[in-house]
């Protein structure tokens, strides 16, 4: 796993498959320096998968869960010349919002590199980090809310086409915000057992600064 | 001028993500080639500097000048190095776990990592043995963070909400 410091300073993507009872749905989430299960793997599981999900062709429809996005503040994202100057959204980034005209261009530069995972088939996340909070530090960093950006539109017979990339683990210690979205895997979470924060061992945090490896 | 240095932090941001994007291609992954958390802008005095968050690495480290080694140990406590050098990770311990995570065996904030302590460093090396060097660091000029991924301003923690002035 990658040390303690660089999982709070770096916005690690990782991937893994929610498995429910017979089918498997891919999952992105962009970790947004938050501290990484371990049951993720080690450090080169994680790479191989970032590798494999990154060469994934674009071959879905996607959609985006407007109930999240709608609540984003226009006034958190730079103006469109400033973006447009500094080259953010290649022509590349531009053309997956082609159908999407209504699309404010705030949302088009924070969704992007989320509706990218949606092509490539994931079900995308992004981690929440609630700042109103007085309890900075596990909002911050150990925060495991996570909101659904973007997921491909597949129809029930794709989904076992899809890609699978990443690790399996439970990820009933993950509390997702699905919209109005129902999937047979949210009926899943809630029906088990759920804990809305990461449980970690003891002695993860240990004095040296360095994460307990779990194989 | 501080419309300058937004401005200066996105191309900033864009020069970052083609790079990381060149290496993406040949394969190269994971440690050391991930986006960054937050990347923060810096002005003083003419100068201007984008930092990202980075773990501090033994060279970064000893590129920390004086300034803001002793506000930084006068502010926290340093963690089992004495208070002679700044330690790698410095950490506030709860008196009362939180009960929602006291799986935890003990919590750390992370100092020294940020986008924005970055920045100030490249700002204050830059300035080593010129007398206009600031002796304050609250008078450096920050643009907003931004997280890099998405471009969305963010807050500044509370650790650089002490020490340096929030835009």
């Amino acid at each position: 796993m990658f040390d303690i410091d660089y999982q709070v300073t770096h916005d690690i993507d990782y991937f893994f498959v929610m498995q429910t009872m017979e089918k498997a749905r891919p999952i992105h989430i962009a970790s947004n320096g938050g501290v990484l299960p371990d049951k993720l793997g080690s450090m080169a599981y994680i790479q191989k998968s970032q590798n494999e999900a990154f060469n994934l062709p674009y071959q879905f429809d996607y959609e985006l869960n407007m109930d999240y996005l709608n609540l984003l503040n226009a006034e958190d994202f730079p103006q469109e010349v400033d973006v447009v100057e500094s080259g953010f959204l290649q022509t590349e980034h531009y053309n997956q919002f082609n159908d999407r005209v209504d699309l404010p261009f705030h949302l088009k530069v924070y969704a992007y590199s989320f509706v990218e995972m949606a092509r490539r088939g994931f079900w995308s996340f992004d981690r929440l980090t609630e700042y109103s909070t007085q309890d900075m530090y596990n909002a911050r960093y150990l925060s495991s809310v996570y909101q659904l950006v973007a997921y491909p539109k597949v129809s029930e017979d794709v989904v076992a086409q899809l890609p699978y990339v990443g690790h399996v683990f439970r990820s009933d210690s993950c509390k997702f915000y699905l919209g109005k979205e129902k999937w047979d895997f949210a009926e899943w979470i809630s029906s088990s057992k759920r804990i809305d924060t990461v449980q970690y061992e003891r002695g993860h945090y240990a004095s040296s600064g360095k994460p307990r490896i779990n194989r | 001028m501080a419309n300058n240095l937004q401005t200066g932090l996105y191309k900033a941001i864009v020069t970052l993500k083609s790079d990381l994007e060149a290496d993406w291609a040949i394969g190269l992954r994971g440690n050391g080639y991930d986006l960054p958390t937050m990347a923060a802008g810096c002005e003083y005095a003419g100068f201007m500097k984008v930092g990202f968050s980075g773990k501090k690495g033994r060279r970064r480290r000893s590129d920390i000048i004086k300034p803001f080694d002793d506000l930084l140990l006068t502010a926290f406590k340093p963690f089992n190095r004495g208070n002679k050098k700044l330690p790698r990770i410095v950490f506030k311990k709860r008196r009362k776990p939180n009960n929602q995570y006291e799986t935890a065996s003990e919590v750390k904030w992370f100092v020294g990592t940020c986008a924005e302590d970055n920045a100030a460093n490249q700002i204050l090396y830059g300035l080593k043995g010129n007398p206009n060097k600031p002796n304050d660091l609250k008078v450096l000029t920050f643009a907003h963070p931004v997280r890099p991924r998405t471009l969305k301003r963010e807050r500044m923690c509370e650790v650089c909400r002490t020490l340096f002035t929030e835009p």
